[in-house]
């Protein structure tokens, strides 16, 4: 009975990790440093939890590192466009359109993600599952 | 670590062929054309000049040509932007004024020629009207001044009286403080962008005021440009920090030559 609430546990902090990063983007923006703060002090508080708790906390700093890269481009970018000594341009255009693609695909994985993991089932991304797993060690 | 650099390399690729694939599409001319509506400027400068040169002839000689190419082939050396961009029309009259107008003609009185007393201020006029250009300030004055909609309809019709009194009004058009600075410093950047020595655009400013001072008169081009002494003030506060090579543009013989030149060709 109590590894069934153990597991029912984890279960929802694996998935809060992941929900966490999303309503910190929606919060926000558009500062991009938002998410990944909100994901590392949540990562921070898990450090000690379970390997599973503490995967996907690894799996959704990661990808909220990612972005966090791509996201703070675009924002300086836009910065000096607006405020500073750059012009709009099609490169511009261009790279925006690509954050815009890479932030939606994160959000609806981050979704998928949320949902699969409280159900228990794993959820591990193209991306960043490998690096993950060289990261977080299975001893607590 | 192998798999990981390998999805990340073939991710980075992908977003790399996106970003380039996306770069393709012309988002910048298309909001430009959205912003400019139906306007062709293009059209617009063409009749616009016609309309200058039935106000005043347009002095064409080997040596303007000769001259004005070399001014604005030595600005755009340094500089973005393509020597052919910008047409630079000399005019028949002594009044003492220079202007842009829309499609990158630069008109240039022939007054304003004889008071220079070095090509160098004659390059700081040019580098001044080229910033207005650049920087869409002919644009954005007949947006504000609501001139757009009328030169639409005349353009549309082919010229008349309206693109005439349009021109007028461009001609002695008053910019904002802030453009007229904005077109200074721009300015100021081409000019030393491409080693011509800038001090030029401050010894005009300053002759042209003591000249309207002595006289009482102001020429209407100087009017419209406000605060001439702090401009030439900043522009030599501006000079002093520089350490630039500077390499002439032409000799001072060839100049006043030049303008011995323009002279006998009225």
């Amino acid at each position: 009975m109590q590894d069934q609430v153990r597991e029912q546990d984890d279960r929802e902090k694996a998935a809060n990790a992941y929900v966490m990063s999303l309503v910190a983007l929606m919060a926000g923006l558009p500062l991009p440093i938002v998410n990944l703060l909100a994901t590392f002090i949540f990562f921070m508080s898990n450090r000690k939890s379970s390997y599973f708790v503490r995967w996907h906390c690894t799996q959704a700093l990661l990808s909220q590192f990612f972005v966090f890269i791509l996201n703070t481009i675009s924002f300086q970018w836009t910065f000096r466009i607006l405020f500073g000594d750059l012009e709009f341009s099609n490169e511009y255009f261009g790279y925006l359109c690509v954050v815009i693609i890479v932030n939606v695909a994160e959000i609806i994985g981050t979704l998928i993600s949320a949902v699969k993991v409280r159900k228990g089932i794993e959820s591990n991304w193209w991306l960043f599952s490998p690096l993950t797993n060289l990261l977080v060690r299975k001893e607590s | 670590m192998k798999t990981f650099l390998l999805r990340f390399g073939i991710t980075l690729s992908v977003l790399t062929a996106l970003w380039f694939a996306f770069s393709r599409i012309p988002a910048k001319e298309s909001f430009q054309s959205l912003a400019k509506g139906n306007f062709d400027e293009e059209k617009f400068g063409e009749l616009a000049m016609d309309a200058v040169f039935m106000e005043s002839e347009e002095l064409k000689s080997d040596s303007v040509d000769f001259v004005m190419n070399k001014m604005v082939n030595r600005l755009s050396e340094g500089n973005l932007f393509a020597s052919n961009k910008f047409h630079i029309h000399v005019v028949n009259n002594n009044e003492v004024n220079a202007f842009a107008l829309p499609g990158n003609h630069v008109v240039v009185h022939s007054g304003l020629i004889y008071m220079c007393d070095n090509p160098e201020e004659l390059l700081g006029v040019l580098a001044h009207e080229i910033a207005h250009l650049e920087k869409r300030h002919v644009y954005e004055r007949m947006r504000t001044e609501g001139m757009i909609t009328l030169i639409e309809g005349a353009v549309a019709q082919g010229g008349g009286a309206t693109i005439a009194t349009a021109v007028g009004e461009l001609a002695g058009l008053a910019f904002s403080r802030d453009q007229e600075n904005e077109a200074d410093e721009v300015g100021f950047v081409f000019l030393t962008n491409s080693n011509i020595r800038p001090n030029g655009m401050a010894t005009l400013f300053r002759k042209m005021k003591e000249d309207s001072e002595m006289s009482g008169y102001i020429p209407e081009f100087m009017s419209t440009h406000p605060e001439l002494e702090s401009r030439a003030l900043n522009i030599e506060s501006k000079c002093a920090g520089l350490s630039n090579t500077f390499v002439p543009v032409m000799t001072q013989e060839e100049w006043e030559n030049f303008q011995v030149n323009l002279r006998l060709a009225l």
